[in-house]
């Protein structure tokens, strides 16, 4: 399966008279964007703001963050099952606005948000100061969303258009760039299973496994996640590797936990697997899977996942990952004991759950078979943001902590971006 | 190093020349200037520090009343008004170690004075004061006395400039038990898949997240006449009672709370839910006796198959709790109820 990533780097965002990529810039139509996200009639109007690196400034009540993507071949297959009708993803050609990022605010005060925030709930992404060096989206040029709900919308309904206008919004921006050359084109071309090692026969085989959602917060009728759907009652399934970047996979909630949409269209550990397919790895494949709430589902998915690894996929080795809080450890412990069973080795990313720093709590499970494991660091340290001139997203009143543009100590898991459990960044946790 | 810095060195019974066992009880007492080892901590500190005083404290007489001595050596220290409390080193002994950590702990806490001391990893004194107190690695005898000095003034210096300390075995020092973040060369994602293909190779690796060892907990002796006994339920799946009067905490709760079930059958939905943030609590929030098996247990109860339910529930969120609080809620509960004469617990959890 061949994807071809036709990438434009973009060095700048500013406003323009017409939506297009010239130079490096981004320059946005924020009228017409606006116009293209209220088709959506759950919305009453959105608030379009730019925000670039070094800026003053702080997003606050994040939600998501996309990468400006359109589908060029098949054309308008842009996140299927969700902003389009079901078709393959993860072959053809894809265009990327690499640099810049669409950043969506919630303007609605949230019932259910289960971990009361400063800043009004939700997170917060500084674009200059000690927060800004945590994360890879205070590096991007940024245009930012507040989507303001039509009257009698319920909440489920606006968590809803709030997903699809970040999609909608980064799928318009990139399909107005065409008409310039790409800077760089990618190509990740992985025959079918059958010949994958062919030429490659003595490299360690790597499979990736996935777990994309937890349902210790149970996803909904309409949440997105593997073309459209919900993964309610998903069994592992194996799919190729392009299909998770190029927009098969996505994340079906804002919770905190679940990291944002740019870091599954630019995955780190698929990535990592592709570009060393070949040089010291051969990469046979990912097997998607999701942390169930019951034992005999937890059983069930770690032993069908680790087999389809070892015996469909043939694999020496696997990652493995995880999403949510706690429970999913265990879905991951009882994964890696499968996998050594099986006699294919695992090593696991987990980020550290230690609320006081102490290293016995780090991280909740004691299993020999999970004896290579890399830390994600915690999000349980604090940052302190300085007071900034400019704030997007402050809208609506913010229940905890001062005013939004003011000092602000904060855990750095508010920071969107700072924390990632599918190893996005640099963050570890060392004993000291 | 412009200023020299003023360091208050205290040494024991032994090490402060007062004696051997006979004098293990005598009380704190302070001397100008070195003594004993303190001339060799001086020599380690080539002249960028000098050692102004000495406290010495007989071990028996200070171990066994840890807190009441180490305030009277604070005391004692203050006037000095050191840069640095130097303690030890220790070595294995036993008595020494818990005074050595005891007066690290306090000169940092109460006189806000960096303090640092050696001793042996097996030493309770470092088990006890470790967290709080910064102790260099040591053998178990005073052999290497000048060396360990010389290893424990390095540290205490970057400790008096405030630099950060490196990674425990780098430096020498006795983890605290604690975690920090630290920005790695590479992504965490590339990281695994470089530490995957060493453990495929057979190439030596190493974990970045040690796992846990934890104690094992003995079984008690069986009840032995289940239809006499009184049971408690007891659960860390954060049931409340509707609406959540004592703010419960949904995660790192930092208390429990009891509720009584004086004249119930069962728990209602209009009644009790779970505020708990670490499972998907529809089903629990549709029956609650499906977290705390009241209906069940009152059955039971009534057939005379357990003796006598008692009347309250022991209810906590065991979600993002941290280990400290989790042992204390444990300990709180269990005597509890052991005034209480509940002999056995139905503990549920999610």
């Amino acid at each position: 399966m061949r994807l071809e990533l036709q990438v434009h780097h973009i060095r700048g965002v500013a406003f323009g008279r017409r939506t297009e990529a010239r130079d490096g810039t981004l320059y946005v139509n924020a009228q017409e964007l606006e116009q293209a996200l209220l088709e959506d009639q759950r919305l009453a109007r959105v608030g379009v703001e730019l925000a670039s690196p070094g800026d003053d400034c702080r997003i606050v009540k994040v939600a998501d963050v996309v990468e400006p993507r359109c589908k060029l071949d098949p054309p308008g297959a842009d996140f299927p099952g969700a902003l389009s009708p079901i078709a393959a993803v993860g072959h053809g050609i894809t265009r990327v606005l690499r640099g810049a990022a669409v950043v969506t605010t919630t303007q609605m005060p949230s019932s259910r948000e289960n971990f009361p925030l400063p800043l009004g709930g939700v997170r917060v992404l500084d674009m200059t100061g000690a927060a800004s060096q945590l994360t890879d989206y205070a590096n991007t040029f940024n245009v930012v969303l507040s989507p303001v709900p039509a009257s009698g919308v319920s909440l489920a309904e606006y968590e809803m258009a709030l997903k699809y206008a970040g999609w909608r919004a980064s799928v318009y921006l990139a399909q107005r760039c065409g008409g310039v050359a790409p800077d760089q084109v990618e190509v990740f071309d992985l025959p079918p299973l059958p010949d994958i090692h062919k030429g490659m026969e003595g490299l360690p085989r790597i499979a990736y496994i996935y777990q994309i959602w937890s349902h210790q917060s149970p996803s909904k009728p309409g949440d997105a996640i593997l073309y459209g759907d919900n993964v309610r009652w998903l069994l592992p399934t194996v799919v190729h590797p392009n299909e998770v970047i190029d927009g098969a996979v996505l994340n079906g909630s804002h919770a905190r936990m679940a990291g944002e949409t740019y870091s599954i269209q630019n995955h780190p550990v698929v990535f990592d697997l592709l570009r060393r397919h070949g040089v010291d790895v051969c990469f046979v494949g990912v097997v998607l899977t999701v942390s169930p709430d019951g034992p005999v589902e937890r059983a069930r998915n770690a032993t069908m996942a680790a087999t389809m690894a070892r015996w469909v996929l043939g694999a020496d080795g696997a990652v493995l990952t995880k999403l949510g809080g706690g429970a999913p450890q265990a879905d991951l412990a009882l994964l890696a004991e499968k996998c050594e069973q099986l006699g294919m080795k695992s090593v696991l990313i987990i980020s550290e759950t230690s609320v006081d720093g102490s290293a016995d709590a780090a991280i909740t499970i004691a299993t020999p078979a999970a004896d290579a494991i890399v830390s994600a660091g915690s999000g349980d340290e604090y940052v302190l943001l300085p007071r900034v001139a400019r704030v997007i997203g402050g809208q609506v009143p913010t229940p905890v902590g001062g005013p939004p543009g003011g000092e602000n100590r904060v855990k750095i898991n508010t920071i969107v971006g700072a924390t990632s459990q599918i190893g996005a960044n640099r963050l570890v946790g060392v004993e000291y | 190093m412009a200023k020299a810095l003023r360091v208050v060195h205290y040494v024991n019974h032994f090490f402060g020349q007062k004696g051997g066992e006979a004098a293990a009880g005598l009380p704190p007492e302070v001397r100008e200037g070195p003594v004993g080892p303190g001339l060799a901590l001086e020599k380690a500190l080539e002249g960028r520090g000098r050692v102004v005083a000495t406290v010495v404290c007989g071990d028996d007489h200070f171990s066994e009343n840890l807190d009441q001595v180490g305030q009277q050596i604070m005391a004692l220290i203050k006037p000095y008004a050191p840069d640095l409390v130097v303690a030890g080193p220790a070595y294995g002994s036993g008595r020494y170690g818990m005074a050595c950590g005891k007066v690290c702990e306090l000169a940092q806490r109460e006189l806000r004075v960096p303090a640092i001391t050696g001793m042996n990893e097996e030493n309770p004194g470092a088990d006890l004061f470790r967290r709080e107190a910064l102790i260099v690695s040591t053998g178990e005898t005073a052999r290497t006395m000048a060396q360990d000095l010389g290893r424990m003034v390095r540290l205490a210096e970057k400790l008096v400039e405030g630099q950060e300390l490196g990674e425990p075995a780098q430096e020498g020092y006795i983890p605290h038990g604690l975690r920090k973040n630290r920005l790695a060369e590479w992504s965490a994602s590339r990281r695994a898949v470089d530490m995957l293909l060493a453990k495929i190779g057979g190439r030596s690796f190493q974990t970045e997240l040690p796992l846990p060892k934890f104690e094992p907990v003995a079984a008690p002796a069986a009840i032995g006449d289940v239809s006499r006994a009184r049971i408690a339920l007891i659960t860390d799946g954060g049931l409340v009672p509707k609406g959540n009067p004592d703010r419960l905490e949904s995660r790192g709760a930092t208390k429990w709370l009891g509720y009584s079930i004086s004249g119930r059958d069962r728990l209602t939905p209009q009644e009790y839910e779970s505020v708990h943030t670490g499972f998907d609590t529809t089903l629990v929030n549709q029956d609650p006796n499906r977290l705390v098996p009241l209906d069940a247990a009152r059955e039971l109860e009534q057939e005379g198959e357990i003796g006598k339910l008692h009347e309250e529930i022991l209810t906590t969120t065991g979600v993002w709790t941290s280990l400290a609080n989790a042992r204390k809620f444990g300990r709180e509960m269990a005597e509890k109820l052991k005034l209480e004469h509940i002999e056995g617990v139905i503990l549920t959890s999610t």
